[in-house]
């Protein structure tokens, strides 16, 4: 089926070739290259967005390709190496930033070119129904009289830096629980076995509806609209503007400069669309925008932020 | 009430119901076939799903995932290969009916055991979800090392007399799961600078090495042992008649409501997963025949064709797949590997399980609880629509031609999850290791539950005792966990039963010569 | 990276590898107390050596970009004339028939995407 489709689209491409010449980029299909396995937030991202770029482009397809490995090295390595002709794009996430220094990656962050980004994912930090603290200040206040256990993705993460990142503003020490999977990391705060978790607010929002959880704070630079009563780090006297997860597109660096503004016009445009912003709404994510410029000030500012906790916390290898 | 109606009314949708048939008959033939499973039927799957509607997809997916269970005991009692690591002991006294020409037989208990565990569990499932999730959370980390610990106590049954291997092979195996990422410190151990081992190696083709190709392996030796120039080709055992004798079945009632009641708590706590409650059923059934059947005319010895060696897993491991959607539906949180997989075919239709699926998808959420059921009473006629035509058909290849061809099954099928050459050289590696633990009569059972179980026992162990500042008492604070006390008393009797009977029966005989000897 | 971690990640390992060790002298121990009869392992180690060379062979195949459908057709045929399938003819249709059948199912059925290969053209 999928290659009768293929075939059609294949000719398609050919008669549209006719007509348009003066357009030449996509002239193929591209590979939108999803370094883990299928089902995940990458994954589900990317395929929401491949099927709306695929009603916009004509001629072309992107394909979602999953090259899982290696916490996401093998697949990102993969684009690393890639030809730098816009054919291979990399879903991008904040992992590519930290993977050279923490896991041994074999490329740089800059091996990429940043494309566009649609989706920042802040940091929240979340506690138990049944916990005492009901705001972000009372928590931080027993945090200075008794160690606070608190629960990350796993070390090194960019979650368990964000909480170095918060004991480097405000002096304070956590003891971290890492805990594999975001299912074994509800369990362990909605059954109160934890003080706190620090979490992405696209998943935390998934478990807003139990009355299990509670939200203190919000690492970005304005209020959440969906959580109005929920205040920002710095409001709560956490002095970190930001701390957010990023997914984008990145290509090989050398790509052609008209290659990456066709791209980031394309996610423009899907960004655009009205039932692309449902669904991904529907899935947990708020679908945003920022061009290559946008996307890469956000990488470096990031890769800024981590770098110091890194060397400073030794995480490195 | 209501919602359970919409989700019958959800199901009525001839194009849902049709796929959860199509789902079932999948699930039947993936999990027949050696070196795939339903881990790698949903990788590949998934990508597609996208395209379709979420009912009919998701519909699909519960009987894949219900029916591979099943499934996977066919090649486990023709072939002594297990389809898939659930059938992993219904391969054991299975094989041996085979053997024995019952292979119909065998095959009938097989399937009527997933039915009726299957049926117990969505019943279950389909009265008490959302109550019963709040099981999942009383289990912090202290109860999840508890819980490690029994479920590596469960393989204690099996092991008789063989006690030092057992352990050695559940060392190997939790020596094997430490590879990669340190949980406390991030820092990767024993990867040797290969990026693949990051992350542990990978765990689907793994298991599609210990099991696909060992058993390759197997019968490729067994094909050249037997081999006669003269002979013509040699076949597979005959299937032949599927009627279950009327005492049987009740013989066997006893065993699948034990095993189903296993398979129901286990699945439903999350990290425990189908091994651990295949296990544990088919040390109790094993208990219940040494204490009944053995030794009395016309029975088999255990692990050597005992019918409730079959359904005790079996009953299990389908009671499994419902009860763990329990915590996934309401709560968010897997049961077990497969059952996550359900977390990203929801995503991408734009649900997330947990608190709010009940709320903003009720249609789905409910007609998922349902499905289960009628892929459950599906499975008969579809598991005999199957034996007849592909199974048939497949068991009619000449087993010479077999080898080949599961070699190439298990070596695409763990190359398909995730695209990754690496994942081929992790399956012939296993398969050789799995093959040479077999030569040295080193039993694989605790070496797979070790790497199922080490990574949770790991990190547990580490994070209770970061949460009780080093104290390992935690464990056995019977006023503030004590659900972790009761599981390591549970455990310690898991050991202590089996060693306290030998040396009673130890006693026994000694007693018994002495007077044999006075008499004499 | 095989041993330069952290004391704080080796103590778990460390203890299971004592505990291994343990029991390996233990099992070695009784071997050599009851002395039992040895096995010939001749048999199995042929099998095993030969079938992971087989495939090991083919993964190197598939990696260097020789496609799917020579190096499988290679393999299933040398694995069917170890397992005793005689007449050439044969193994060579048996040969053909599972190689179709497995591109068809996971390249054309299930759309697995299979290492680049040297030239477009190469299945």
């Amino acid at each position: 089926m999928k290659h009768l489709n293929l075939a059609a689209v294949s000719l398609t491409a050919v008669l549209m070739a006719g007509t348009a010449v003066a357009q030449s980029y996509p002239e193929g299909d591209i590979d939108l290259v999803v370094p883990f396995d299928p089902g995940g937030s990458v994954d589900v991202t990317s395929r929401i967005i491949a099927e709306t770029a695929n009603t916009i482009l004509e001629g072309a397809e992107i394909n979602v390709v999953n090259r899982a490995g290696g916490g996401g090295v093998v697949g990102q390595t993969t684009v690393a190496r890639a030809d730098p002709d816009g054919y291979t794009v990399l879903a991008m996430t904040s992992s590519v930033v930290t993977n050279p220094q923490m896991k041994g990656a074999g490329y740089a962050v800059s091996d990429f070119r940043p494309v566009a980004l649609y989706n920042l994912d802040p940091e929240v930090i979340a506690v138990p129904a049944s916990s005492p603290f009901e705001t972000a200040e009372e928590f931080l206040a027993a945090a200075e009289d008794e160690t606070m256990n608190v629960v990350v993705a796993g070390i090194a993460t960019s979650h368990h830096m964000s909480g170095l990142a918060i004991e480097r503003a405000t002096g304070l020490e956590f003891s971290y629980i890492p805990t594999k999977g975001f299912g074994a990391q509800v369990q362990a705060i909605a059954g109160g076995h934890a003080d706190a978790a620090l979490w992405p607010l696209g998943e935390a929002a998934s478990q807003m509806g139990s009355g299990d959880i509670r939200i203190l704070a919000i690492a970005s630079e304005e209020r959440s609209e969906d959580y109005p009563d929920v205040p920002t780090f710095e409001e709560a006297g956490i002095d970190i503007p930001i701390w957010a997860t990023f997914r984008g597109w990145a290509v090989p660096k050398g790509t052609p400069d008209e290659v990456v503004a066709d791209l980031s016009d394309l996610m423009q445009q899907v960004s655009e669309t009205p039932a692309y912003v449902e669904k991904m709404e529907a899935a947990g994510y708020t679908p945003t925008f920022r061009d290559s410029d946008g996307f890469s000030f956000v990488v470096d500012n990031y890769a800024e932020q981590t770098s110091a906790i890194i060397e400073e916390a030794g995480l490195g290898q | 009430m209501d919602m359970i109606l919409l989700g019958f009314q959800t199901l009525a949708d001839p194009m849902v119901a049709l796929m959860l048939l199509v789902g079932v008959m999948a699930g039947m033939v993936v999990g027949s076939i050696p070196g795939i499973n339903d881990n790698i039927a949903f990788a590949v799957f998934i990508p597609f799903s996208f395209s379709m509607p979420a009912e009919t997809a998701l519909a699909l997916m519960v009987g894949v995932y219900c029916a591979a269970a099943t499934g996977g005991a066919i090649p486990a009692i023709v072939l002594k290969v297990p389809g898939t690591a659930s059938s992993l002991l219904t391969a054991e006294d299975g094989h041996a009916m085979a053997r024995k020409g019952l292979a119909g037989r065998a095959l009938s208990i097989a399937i009527t055991s997933s039915v009726v565990g299957g049926i117990l569990s969505s019943i279950v499932l389909l009265l008490f979800a959302p109550s019963l999730a709040r099981v999942a959370l009383e289990f912090g980390y202290v109860e999840n090392f508890a819980l490690a610990i029994l479920g590596l106590s469960s393989v204690v049954g099996l092991l008789r007399g063989n006690i030092v291997k057992g352990v050695i092979a559940a060392l190997i195996g939790l020596l094997v799961a430490t590879i990669g990422f340190s949980p406390m410190t991030g820092a990767a151990r024993f990867t040797f600078g290969n990026i693949n081992l990051i992350e542990g190696i990978p765990f689907v083709p793994l298991l599609v090495g210990l099991f696909g190709i060992a058993a390759m392996l197997d019968l490729k030796a067994d094909v050249m042992k037997t081999r006669d120039p003269d002979a013509g080709p040699e076949s597979l055992p005959k299937i032949g008649s599927l009627r279950l004798p009327k005492g049987l079945m009740r013989r066997l009632t006893p065993v699948w409501g034990t095993s189903a009641a296993i398979g129901n708590v286990i699945g439903m706590l999350p990290g425990a997963g189908m091994l651990m409650a295949i296990f544990l059923a088919y040390d109790q059934a094993a208990r219940r025949f040494r204490r009944k059947f053995e030794g009395q005319p016309g029975e088999e010895t255990w692990g050597d064709g005992a019918p409730e060696g079959v359904a005790a897993p079996e009953a299990a491991n389908n009671a499994v797949t419902a009860s763990s959607m329990v915590p996934l539906l309401s709560l968010g949180i897997p049961g077990n590997s497969t059952s996550a997989l359900f977390i990203g075919a929801l995503a991408l239709h734009g649900m997330v399980p947990g608190p709010l699926l009940f709320t903003q998808h009720g249609n789905v959420a409910w007609m998922i609880i349902v499905s289960f059921l009628f892929a459950n009473l599906l499975l008969w006629p579809v598991a005999w629509v199957v034996l007849r035509t592909v199974s048939r058909s497949i068991f009619a290849i000449r087993k010479e031609a077999m080898v080949g061809v599961i070699a190439m099954l298990c070596l695409m099928g763990a190359y398909s999850d995730g695209a990754n050459l690496f994942n081929m050289w992790v399956a012939i590696a296993a398969g050789v290791v799995a093959y040479v633990m077999r030569l040295a009569s080193i039993p694989l059972g605790p070496a797979i539950l070790g790497l199922v179980l080490g990574p949770q026992l790991e990190s547990s162990l580490n994070n209770s005792l970061r949460i009780s500042n080093g104290d390992w008492l935690i464990f056995f604070d019977a006023v503030n966990h004590p659900i972790s006390a009761g599981m390591m008393v549970a455990s310690a009797l898991l050991w202590i039963v089996p060693a306290a009977m030998g040396l009673r029966d130890r006693a026994r005989a000694a007693k018994a010569a002495a007077a044999t000897k006075d008499n004499g | 990276m095989a041993s330069g971690f952290d004391a704080m990640s080796r103590s778990y390992p460390l203890a299971l590898s004592v505990l291994l060790m343990v029991f390996g002298a233990v099992l070695v121990l009784r071997v050599v107390i009851s002395q039992p009869k040895s096995v010939s392992f001749s048999l199995p180690a042929r099998v095993a050596g030969l079938s992971a060379l087989l495939i090991v062979a083919w993964i190197v195949a598939l990696s260097a970009g020789l496609g799917f459908v020579l190096p499988t057709l290679l393999m299933q045929g040398a694995f069917l004339y170890i397992c005793g399938v005689r007449p050439p003819l044969v193994a060579a249709i048996y040969a053909v028939l599972i190689t179709a059948v497995g591109y068809a199912a996971f390249v054309l059925g299930l759309g697995v995407r299979l290492p680049e290969t040297l030239a477009p053209w190469i299945l």
